[in-house]
């Protein structure tokens, strides 16, 4: 099971925020580009954890 | 955030251009707005929020309707509101227009622009909503421009929902909420394509089930919140019951103590018969005494001195003389010849001359008036003594009487009829609290197990596609989203208890200044807002002592915001320093608590437009915000119909008196009147 250290959930907490706030004011109806913008970004830090795994 | 104009170009009821500026003074930071209902004053408020949000009010009727229907008539279809402010120190000007492009509200386009203003230079800014949104976000707008007249919605009986999103809100919640919803929605969307990838049947049936599991589970939550609320509100009642049979104790311990008054005062007042009937019997007895003090001692005098001088009784005794003329001769041994002048002298003595009849007489007079004289010196000290015991019992009695009168008043003021329906209907409460505990612990038992069995059919489906390459990198992208999910929503519970304790004890130290009473305003733990006396009892719903709790909740989401203002947060929106723009805020509040109220509205923000009727801004409110009073306005109703019997509206404000709604005129429009 696909485990975040506390740093790496901290770190992927502000991107998840970051994102939220770029989405959030000026543009109308992106909910669909936010959530692919979000999977992406859970799976980079997913790509990480398995490259950190297979380094380890 | 300070706004200085308010610019209104045929913006509903205004016609052609008006003009509001706002004081912009730290010391007399109000602006009053003065107006009949109906004439603009909830029109001011939305032009803001229209201005900065393309937003209103949600009761604001017939929002379409944007462009004055007397500019319509002009086939004028523009319409626009511009706010010139200033913010961190630097100056702005946001302006919203909106033409209709068929000449009707059903198609039309809107125009959205904001400037940073220079030397005079508008220079353009390329994100306007955004930098609206940074300067006040809008989820919290709605706190700073209020229409008062819907502050009760935060005392209503069931207010956890609004009192929770305005706590989320101030804290600036909003993207951490949207975040987590997104976070659940890609979790849900991850472990569908695990059971896809893992294909296989027995795999999807139970991935179906374990929806139908989570729904259920939703749903017996959402069953156990009604029954929480069912619990509250019954127990709300019951204590609203309770106080009032506990005023029917009070009746009983009154009776006693109306019992008591009433043989004292019999007790008293058969006393004061006895002391009237000493004075009786003091008069029989020794008024003469005190009545002849005078008379007595003017005789004793006399008898003394006339005894002293030998003349009572008279200095020749009868025998004596009948001796001088039986031996015919004088005291100073002549002879006596009968019938002589001499002779008849002494015989005329006889007459005059005591015997012991008389001496016996003198004495008894002499005796009685020296008894009076005695009874005379000590009947002034008795008659006193007992009127001042008279006069004491006296105002014993009226003592009595009137605690007597103060216990049956009270005894009026409770109807004893009722005690029986109260003490029935409490029972009842009871009963249903019993039952609704009963259900929510059934219903809780059932969340428990089926959460359980719902665990074990998330590891069975996560195991069965484990056995799937791809199905498990879904799995754990899924696992990804949880923990993100999770620890987004301990912050948000941490910066939520935080936020709920300071907003509570802001409300606590206004209620401490405002209220009458000692009242504790209370947020549970699920956000519901209720105010207490200090036994803990509830304080019915409908006193103004709860809309006095919302106004004070508002401040404090206000003071709330303004403390964040300058707090970075990585997951949190900032909050604000903003103005107050209060419609109509005193609501139901009576005359007290409106000039209470209004004595610390000023303070809530650096900056406060108060918009207020007649009725609301009654003399008193008007004396306790005048010395902070930087600019008034006052609004004017222009009429094309005749009066007939409707009334004009007459102001007097500053020395000046303004008719406020003018009838007869060319066209229907409200224009806007500087009073200072």
């Amino acid at each position: 099971m696909a485990q975040l250290d506390s740093e790496t959930l901290k770190k992927l907490l502000r991107e998840v925020m970051e994102l939220q706030r770029t989405y959030s004011g000026e543009k109308r109806n992106i909910k669909n580009e936010r959530i692919e913008q979000l999977r992406a970004l859970i799976g980079k830090y997913y790509k990480d954890l398995q490259d950190a795994n297979k380094t380890n | 955030m300070l706004i200085r104009q308010i610019k209104l170009e045929n913006f509903r009821q205004f016609y052609g251009s008006q003009v509001i500026d706002l004081s912009t003074n730290p010391e007399k930071n109000v602006t009053l707005i003065h107006a009949q209902n109906g004439i603009g004053k909830t029109t001011i408020l939305n032009s803001i929020l229209w201005c900065l949000y393309e937003d209103t009010t949600a009761k604001f009727e017939q929002r379409e309707k944007i462009v004055n229907f007397g500019a319509e008539a002009d086939k004028s279809y523009r319409a626009a509101v511009e706010l010139f402010f200033e913010n961190n120190g630097a100056e702005y000007h946001a302006k919203r227009s909106i033409e209709y492009k068929y000449g009707t509200p059903h198609g039309f386009e809107t125009e959205f622009k904001a400037h940073k203003i220079q030397r005079g230079n508008y220079e353009e800014l390329p994100s306007p909503v955004t930098f609206i949104n940074s300067v006040i976000p809008q989820p919290i707008a709605k706190y700073f421009f209020f229409d008062g007249e819907h502050a009760e919605n935060f005392s209503a009986e069931q207010n956890s929902e609004l009192v929770s999103r305005a706590v989320r809100d101030i804290l600036g919640c909003n993207l951490v909420e949207q975040s987590i919803d997104d976070l659940e929605l890609l979790d849900k969307g991850f472990l569908s394509a695990a059971t896809k990838a893992a294909g296989g049947e027995k795999l999807e049936n139970q991935q179906r089930a374990l929806v139908a599991q989570q729904a259920r589970a939703d749903e017996i939550k959402v069953n156990i919140e009604e029954l929480e609320r069912n619990i509250v509100s019954a127990t709300g009642q019951k204590a609203e019951i309770e106080k009032k049979l506990g005023d029917y104790q009070a009746s009983q311990e009154i009776h006693r103590r109306e019992n008591e008054l009433s043989t004292s005062l019999e007790e008293q007042q058969a006393y004061e018969a006895k002391l009237n009937k000493k004075i009786i019997e003091w008069i029989k007895d020794k008024s003469l005494g005190l009545i002849s003090a005078k008379l007595s001692s003017t005789s004793l005098d006399f008898i003394d001195e006339e005894e002293l001088r030998g003349r009572l009784p008279n200095d020749y005794q009868e025998t004596f003389i009948a001796t001088l003329l039986k031996a015919a001769k004088c005291i100073c041994e002549r002879t006596l010849e009968k019938d002589s002048d001499e002779w008849r002298a002494v015989e005329a003595l006889m007459s005059k001359g005591g015997n012991s009849d008389v001496y016996r007489a003198v004495s008894e007079a002499r005796a009685m008036v020296s008894r009076l004289e005695t009874l005379g010196s000590s009947a002034e000290s008795s008659l006193k003594e007992l009127q001042d015991d008279l006069a004491n019992s006296n105002l014993k009695v009226r003592k009595l009487e009137q605690e007597i009168g103060e216990c049956s008043q009270r005894l009026r003021g409770l109807n004893v009829s009722e005690i029986t329906e109260r003490v029935n209907a409490r029972d009842g409460l009871t009963a249903r609290i019993g039952q609704f505990q009963e259900k929510k612990g059934g219903l809780e038992r059932d969340l428990k197990s089926l959460e359980v069995e719902i665990q074990q059919a998330e590891r069975d489906l996560a195991n069965l596609a484990a056995k799937n390459k791809e199905a498990k990198v879904y799995i754990d992208l899924g696992e990804i989203c949880r923990q993100s999910k999770d620890a987004l929503k301990f912050l948000l519970n941490k910066y939520e208890l935080n936020a709920r304790e300071l907003i509570q004890q802001q409300v606590n130290d206004i209620l401490e200044h405002a209220a009458r009473k000692d009242y504790i305003a209370h947020i549970s733990d699920r956000f519901e807002l209720n105010l207490r006396y200090p036994d803990n009892r509830l304080v019915p719903k409908s006193q103004g002592e709860n809309q006095l709790m919302s106004l004070a909740f508002i401040a404090s989401l206000i003071k709330y915001s303004a403390d964040r203002s300058d707090q970075k947060s990585e997951i949190l929106l900032p909050g604000s320093v903003a103005p107050l723009v209060l419609d109509s805020p005193f609501g139901n509040l009576d005359d007290e608590y409106r000039v209470s109220t209004a004595a610390f509205i000023p303070k809530l923000a650096r900056q406060v437009v108060l918009l207020v009727s007649r009725a609301q801004g009654d003399e008193g409110v008007l004396s306790a915000v005048r010395e902070h009073v930087g600019a008034e306005y006052v609004l004017i109703s222009e009429n094309k119909e005749p009066r007939n019997s409707r009334p004009e509206g007459r102001y007097v404000l500053n020395g000046k008196t303004y008719i406020t709604s003018l009838f007869g005129c060319d066209r229907g429009l409200t224009r806007v009147e500087r009073v200072r």
